[in-house]
């Protein structure tokens, strides 16, 4: 995979560079990982955080500590569908135990491991901001709230027609 | 009927679209701003008596008369919407539904405190809520309400959003600030404040997305108006959201002069505990205040109802009172562990902990260690005193407060609920059939000495 943004990422590069004042354009670090991150695969390879530290005109190490810190930064390759279920407090007062090991148990896969297929992956997250909506799920850029064990085997037989597709 | 400021359309279909917002007067309380000095601006705020929402309840109109205003250096408002503190969803409530609300509390702040170029650091989980955001602001500007010399004023004002990307650390505002310059969330050592040296070591303010939303009631009631809604320091309206054992968990709007018992069990807010179920616990403002049980939480220890209010809440301090905090309300019924729901918060802790200071980096995850040893049947007597040391070794010695955060959970939890821990340690096996129930309210008031 050639590692390049296309015209019209990069315009959208240049958009986000923009927003900050002049020669503060680390601050489009975080933002310009996200952009690359969806485009290059699902996660942050070391050519791809190089990539972006020549854009941004930074060393490639401020780019790795960056990307290190923040959980949502992959620094290994993931699944296609990323099933992050919360697991805090509250979530676990509705259920979410139960809805981790469900999904462990349909998918014969643990925390962080990846279906031999490569579609799914679990992990474990912590508070996502939807306790009233428990137990629930990050989804890519969405959030799976009020789940059940049908609405799991919905969205993973939903997930998977989506993919052979 | 209680008085509803921010959410008082929430019935409105439409409202996150400018023309339905305007027709219901959105945007009239910018036109009257920007018809007033800037410094009258923060004084009506600071008449209002509001206080910081995110969490620390600081006095907003007092944090924006600190912001230093040297010549020729631009300053900048930051929005804190990061919300990541377990329990806590409302400012996603008021960005998603009421987006122009905030942008206009966004802009008559930006205006009262000189700030062209205004940030809203929102967590990068919330993905879906840039794009509403974004939209909101592209409707603004059409309108006039953003870019260059707003309403003949002279003023300029752009908003931006920045997204994070998963790092409950980068709420703290120092944290967050680092992290709009492009780095790790790593508190900084304050001083400097932000007021004097923020992003880009520009004067900076840094306020929660429910605090710079109020400011739009503000302005248009007036701050003496505003301040007498509400009781004593907490004037006005707070958000709460609402999750766990309740019938109906969201987010609601009080006006902070109703009790916690009714706030509870009304139809009108949390509909009571659902399957016919006892309380057993709440933890009322966000995972990092203290815990306590139902008898101190409908009554204070003096036996006072108890209030949905800054210093109600936190009657009896630590010993046998709590927080307001961030309005992240949880209940617990009879049916929950407490060990186990702290061993959650503290597994939270240790994942959000930036480890910059060793008290924090090693007592998170030391504390998180014992606690899944005692939740599962592992756990010696021992450990509970070695969890109450570990958790009073971290408070107060750390560079932000995460440190304390994570030591309050552990604290509560052993303060009133001991023996539920002690039960473990002595059943081993009994514990990983059934939970604990009710048993401690044998001994309601249960506070060990010394704690
Ligand atoms: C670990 C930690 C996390 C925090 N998270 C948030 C947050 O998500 N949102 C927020 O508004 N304030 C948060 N705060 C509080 C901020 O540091 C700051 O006090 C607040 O944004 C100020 O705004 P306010 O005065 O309007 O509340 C956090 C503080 C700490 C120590
Ligand atoms: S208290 Fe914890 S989160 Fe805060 S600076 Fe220290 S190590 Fe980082
Ligand atoms: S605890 Fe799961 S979303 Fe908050």
């Amino acid at each position: 995979m050639e590692i390049r943004f296309s015209e019209e990422k990069m315009n959208k590069v240049r958009e986000i560079i923009a927003r900050y004042p002049e020669g503060k354009q680390k601050s489009a670090l975080i933002p310009l990982l996200h952009l690359a991150q969806d485009e290059f695969g699902g996660w942050l390879d070391v050519p791809v955080m190089d990539y972006v530290a020549s854009i941004l005109n930074i060393l490639p190490i401020e780019v790795y500590e960056v990307a290190t810190f923040y959980t949502m930064f992959n620094t290994k390759p993931v699944g296609k569908y990323l099933l992050e279920v919360c697991q805090t407090g509250p979530c676990m007062l509705n259920g979410s135990d139960d809805i981790i090991d469900y999904i462990k148990e349909k998918l014969g896969i643990g925390p962080g491991e990846t279906t031999p297929d490569g579609l799914f992956t679990l992990k474990p997250a912590e508070c996502l901001g939807a306790c009233g909506y428990a137990p629930m799920m990050q989804l890519g850029k969405t959030y799976r709230e009020h789940l059940t064990k049908e609405k799991i085997d919905a969205l993973i037989l939903e997930l998977r027609g989506a993919a052979n597709n | 009927m209680a008085v509803k400021l921010l959410l008082a359309n929430d019935h409105v279909e439409g409202i996150r679209y400018y023309d339905t917002y305007r027709k219901h007067g959105g945007y009239t309380t910018a036109e009257k701003a920007f018809k007033m000095s800037p410094a009258d601006i923060v004084e009506e705020v600071k008449k209002s008596g509001l206080r910081g929402r995110g969490g620390a309840g600081f006095p907003t109109g007092m944090k924006w008369s600190f912001l230093a205003k040297p010549e020729g250096v631009p300053r900048h408002l930051v929005c804190n919407a990061d919300e990541s503190e377990p329990g806590t969803f409302k400012d996603r409530y008021l960005m998603e539904f009421h987006p122009h609300l905030f942008i206009e509390g966004l802009l008559i702040s930006s205006y009262a405190l000189g700030s062209n170029a205004t940030y809203i650091y929102i967590r990068g989980e919330y993905a879906w809520i840039p794009d509403i955001l974004e939209q909101a602001i592209a409707e603004a500007k059409n309108h006039g309400w953003l870019g260059k010399n707003i309403l003949g004023s002279g003023f300029d004002c752009e908003i931006y959003v920045h997204r994070g990307a998963g790092a409950y650390i980068c709420g703290e505002e120092t944290a967050l600030i680092e992290s709009l310059e492009g780095k790790r969330g790593n508190p900084r050592l304050k001083p400097p404040f932000p007021a004097i040296q923020g992003v880009w070591m520009r004067p900076t303010v840094v306020n929660n997305v429910e605090t710079l939303a109020a400011v739009v009631p503000i302005i248009a009631m007036g701050g003496d108006e505003y301040a007498k809604i509400g009781v004593g320091r907490s004037t006005g309206t707070k958000l709460l959201s609402v999750c766990g054992n309740v019938n109906k968990p969201g987010v609601y709007e009080i006006d902070m002069t109703c009790s916690v018992e009714e706030f509870i069990y009304s139809d009108e807010y949390c509909g009571g505990i659902p399957k016919g179920r006892k309380l057993k616990a709440c933890i009322p403002g966000g995972s990092s205040v203290p815990i306590v049980p139902a008898n101190l939480l409908l009554k204070t220890a003096k036996g006072e109802t108890r209030y949905m209010n800054y210093e109600s809440l936190s009657d009896g301090g630590f010993a046998t009172g709590t927080m307001m905090g961030s309005g992240g309300f949880i209940v617990l019924d009879d049916a929950q562990c407490v060990v186990r729901h702290t061993m959650t918060l503290a597994r939270f802790y240790t994942h959000e902990s930036c480890g910059q200071c060793s008290p924090c980096r090693e007592g998170t995850g030391w504390m998180y260690k014992i606690l899944k040893n005692i939740e599962y049947g592992k756990g010696k007597m021992s450990d509970i005193d070695l969890l109450w040391d570990i958790q009073r070794r971290i408070e107060g010695n750390t560079i932000c407060p995460l440190g304390d955060a994570a030591a309050w959970p552990v604290a509560a939890a052993i303060r009133h609920f001991r023996d539920e821990f002690e039960w473990h340690v002595l059943n081993p096996d009994e514990s990983q059939k059934r939970n604990y129930g009710l048993a401690h309210y044998a001994d309601p008031i249960h506070v060990p000495a010394g704690a």
